[in-house]
């Protein structure tokens, strides 16, 4: 029936449909032959819900004229089914596949907004081509009132910052579904409308899903100086939920009084899971005091607290309490000890890294590898320690040691992963040797990495190599 | 919305789509990266986690480990679905088939969802069926069906995240106990659904089901070629009674996969009526 | 606040703390910077803290080089920052990518 295309630039774009066969493949491969200026291939499947299997073979001849003439070929929207085809046949690697919502009618777009995989990346399409058509279109949508695509043209417009529509934005606050309201609130904030401040208060303490957390965010964004006082009062909330959506807004705000707000709450909370989120956001103030609050968790009842409590001080690692936190690495705890290792990266002191050093053979495999990482940070740190664990038992110590050997003595490493990447019997270790290859591309690197290719049995390391310097 | 997107690095996503395949069988493309840390961010941020290597060591040296990865490949395998999704159907069911069925003198009612993947379609119709008083007036029993074990199980459970709920009124969610993070469906709305694993494009499924009034098949046959399409919607021809009524997605047709149903524009939606 | 030019983008380097009064600043700098090219990348590698009012003062940059057609995109960010735009959705309204490599595409 014949293959709708067009040439322009060099660029051929073929508009396939699901009853394309053999034929019409050929076809195509005879316009590729006929026109020695088409250097891009665009292979348009979005009408396609499922294709012949004649035509995929037929694709693969077009892919060998393509590959003499160096042709890419790109096939367009092909769709989860079509490409699981495509992949359970191993003729995925052949093809660049990408979505080109330019194919599709502004109409048929917004129907995809139904899709939650979908939904997003073509608000962001439609906010970034923002224009009349799709602003009215949107208006449309919000005015006929499906809650599924009111929630995504709400955002599409707040995405494209139109500042214009701000009364159809507050007129969805009063909308009857949760995911409409919380699209309406969060796009309120991002369009800065501090008329609505008040009003967005009411909502947090709804117990509809989302609405008290988009509520929470949207009033940090609109937040002057008096709301630090203002969201503290929810921090006694009786529904623990409440406390932390407020928890959240302030640690957004983060100014001193926010910070006093917190120190407070953390004091008389009662509840472990609202006091492990207070750890989590009082680790995100500069406020010299949010270390020393931490620190004093460490040593709280609760696990799960003083894993937080460490996270938070790794996250910080400003270099304070590291004599502490050093001894903290043997906790009996071994996500503490993990993330106690994980705050010292940076640091200089050579008796804390002897320390470090000391306590590896006694900790448990997290805890290790934490520490190894950790060495790869600081440092004055002696190759020796690391390069004996390229040799240990365990695939991660040794993929983790080569990593850190890497970050600090990148010769070394070099050698090592040149050895590794042809002996070691984990791909996770020949994985990461080819990366630290690809990374110092020494002299070679490439007759070195193809060598291997015929022995090589792991299909993400073959996939990895083939990406990269070709077949 | 709301989620926390902590990134994957290439050695990260390679690792971790490994492990997912080892332990579920499913494996991830690379354009599938996004959907790895979309559904995945929050819970490495619930562990205190900003790095998918940790996540992974977590699941490799954890106590929980076990545990740990049952969560994973939840929360990666899944086709988010909702509740009342394409409601026209749904509306359609409750506020004419049903009646009619019952007026017609039927005294026992079936209606079959498959395939019906966690179960918000099927527990969707239990939820409307109840609130519109129709389980005092006839028999009626909520059939779902999925090839999948895994999803069945889920179904069964009946506990549900937040993706779920898009878009539902407010007053929808009166039909679940909240707990966290975690919604159930009430257990008076969870006894009307017989879930069960079964293949809607092999012949024995017929039998397994027996005879039915009312068939949902929503966005799966545009997944299948047309021998496919055909041996389904045969099965379903079988399976229904007179008057039978089949819903299909609203982008989907039997246009040239079979004329022994009549399709009729019921308003906010099409519902295809087995030939008489 | 560090500049540096690649193939005609500007990338900008924050440091430090970004809040009402250094996020002002950063307006004035950038808006002049937008004035000459066409576009800029802010690389957030070396921003330590930021807060609401921060925010905003990158959200009102975005309006303005939206109006005048110049493009702002957003890079190595830790994950806390990264934080605060996905909590407030915001990550969704700005271009952010992992590194500086790819916001210069």
């Amino acid at each position: 029936m014949g293959v709708k295309y067009e040439i322009k630039n060099g660029v051929l774009t073929a508009h396939i449909n699901p009853e394309h066969d053999l034929e019409d493949i050929q076809e195509v491969a005879k316009i590729v032959e006929n026109h020695g200026e088409v250097i891009l291939i665009r292979v348009d499947m979005h009408r396609c819900s499922y294709i012949q299997s004649r035509f995929l073979a037929g694709l693969v001849s077009v892919k060998k004229l393509a590959m003499v003439r160096k042709i890419t070929i790109e096939l367009l929207n092909v769709n989860d089914h079509i490409t699981q085809v495509l992949q359970s046949t191993n003729l995925q690697k052949l093809f660049v596949l990408k979505d080109d919502y330019s194919s599709y009618p502004l109409e048929a777009l917004c129907e995809k907004f139904y899709d939650t995989e979908k939904a997003a990346i073509v608000s962001e399409y439609l906010s970034a081509n923002y224009d009349d058509d799709i602003k009215n279109k949107l208006i449309e949508i919000i005015h006929a009132g499906n809650p599924l695509l009111v929630e995504y043209a709400l955002l599409t417009m707040g995405r494209a910052q139109d500042y214009d529509n701000i009364e159809i934005y507050r007129k969805e606050l009063e909308a009857n579904e949760a995911s409409v309201k919380a699209a309406a609130i969060l796009v309120l904030g991002w369009v800065g409308d501090t008329q609505s401040k008040e009003r967005l208060y009411s909502y947090l303490t709804s117990k509809e899903i989302n609405v008290p957390e988009a509520a929470a965010a949207s009033i940090a964004l609109l937040s002057d100086d008096t709301d630090s006082e203002k969201l503290a009062k929810y921090l006694r909330d009786e529904d623990a939920r409440i406390r932390v959506v407020a928890i959240y807004a302030l640690s957004l705000i983060n100014d001193t009084k926010a910070f006093e707000y917190l120190a407070e709450a953390i004091k008389e909370e009662k509840e472990e899971q609202v006091r492990i989120q207070l750890a989590k956001k009082i680790a995100l103030f500069k406020d010299e005091r949010a270390g020393r609050i931490l620190l004093e968790l460490l040593d709280d009842g609760s696990i799960p607290l003083r894993e937080a409590a460490a996270s938070g001080l790794a996250r910080k690692n400003n270099g304070e309490f590291t004599d502490i936190l050093v001894d903290k690495v043997a906790d009996n705890d071994n996500w503490v000890g993990f993330f106690a290792a994980k705050s010292l990266a940076g640091i200089e002191d050579e008796r804390v890294i002897k320390k470090l050093e000391g306590f590896y053979d006694s900790v448990e495999q997290n805890v290790k590898l934490a520490i190894i990482e950790v060495l790869g940070k600081c440092k004055g740190v002696d190759a020796a320690f690391l390069l004996s664990k390229i040799e240990d038992e365990n695939e991660d110590i040794r993929k983790e040691a080569l990593n850190s050997l890497s970050l600090m003595h990148a010769p070394v490493a070099l050698t090592a992963a040149m050895k590794l990447y042809n002996t070691d019997n984990s791909w996770l270790v020949r994985y990461k040797a080819v990366n630290i290859i690809l990374e110092q591309k020494p002299l070679g690197y490439d007759t070195l990495l193809r060598a291997r290719l015929k022995d090589e049995t792991n299909k993400y390391i073959l996939e990895h190599i083939i990406g990269e310097i070709g077949e | 919305m709301l989620i926390n997107s902590i990134k994957i690095n290439d050695q990260e996503f390679v690792e971790l789509k490994d492990i997912i395949y080892q332990n579920s069988g499913i494996m991830f493309a690379e354009n599938k990266k996004y959907l790895l840390e979309n559904r995945l961010s929050k819970r490495l941020s619930d562990l205190n986690f900003t790095t998918f290597k940790d996540y992974i060591y977590y699941l490799k040296y954890d106590i929980k480990k076990r545990q740990e990865l049952d969560t994973l490949i939840n929360l990666v395998t899944i086709n988010e679905t909702y509740f009342l999704r394409e409601r026209g159907q749904l509306d359609y069911l409750i506020s004419h088939i049903v009646p009619e069925l019952i007026k017609a003198g039927k005294r026992s009612i079936k209606i079959w969802s498959a395939p019906c993947s966690t179960g918000e379609e099927p527990y969707s119709i239990s939820i409307l069926l109840k609130n519109a008083g129709l389980f005092d007036k006839a028999n009626i029993e909520i059939i779902a069906t999925d090839i999948n074990s895994e999803v069945v199980a889920l179904a069964k459970k009946g506990e549900y995240r937040q993706a779920s709920f898009r878009g539902v009124p407010a007053d929808f969610m009166k039909n679940f106990d909240v707990q966290g993070q975690s919604y159930f469906i009430k257990e008076e709305l969870k006894r009307h659904v017989r879930f069960n694993t079964g293949n809607i494009t092999t012949p024995s499924i017929v039998s397994m089901i027996g005879k039915v009034d009312v068939i949902f098949c929503r966005n799966v046959l545009i997944y299948f070629d047309m021998d496919g399409k055909q041996r389904t919607i045969k099965n379903f021809h079988n399976m229904l009674t007179d008057p039978g009524y089949l819903c299909l997605g609203h982008s989907e047709t039997l246009n040239k996969i079979s004329d022994e149903f009549v399709m009729k524009n019921a308003g906010t939606c099409i519902i295809y009526l087995k030939k008489q | 606040m560090n500049i540096k030019s690649v193939n005609g983008k500007n990338v900008v380097y924050l440091e430090g703390e970004i809040n009402a009064e250094t996020g002002a600043a950063v307006k004035t700098d950038i808006n002049a910077l937008l004035d000459k090219g066409s576009a800029v990348v802010l690389s957030f590698k070396s921003v330590v803290y930021m807060n609401s009012s921060g925010l905003r003062e990158i959200i009102d940059l975005f309006k303005t080089a939206n109006k005048n057609k110049k493009e702002i995109s957003l890079c190595d960010m830790n994950a806390d920052i990264r934080e605060m735009f996905s909590f407030t959705g915001l990550d969704k309204v700005f271009k952010i990518f992992d590194t500086e490599a790819q916001a210069l595409g």
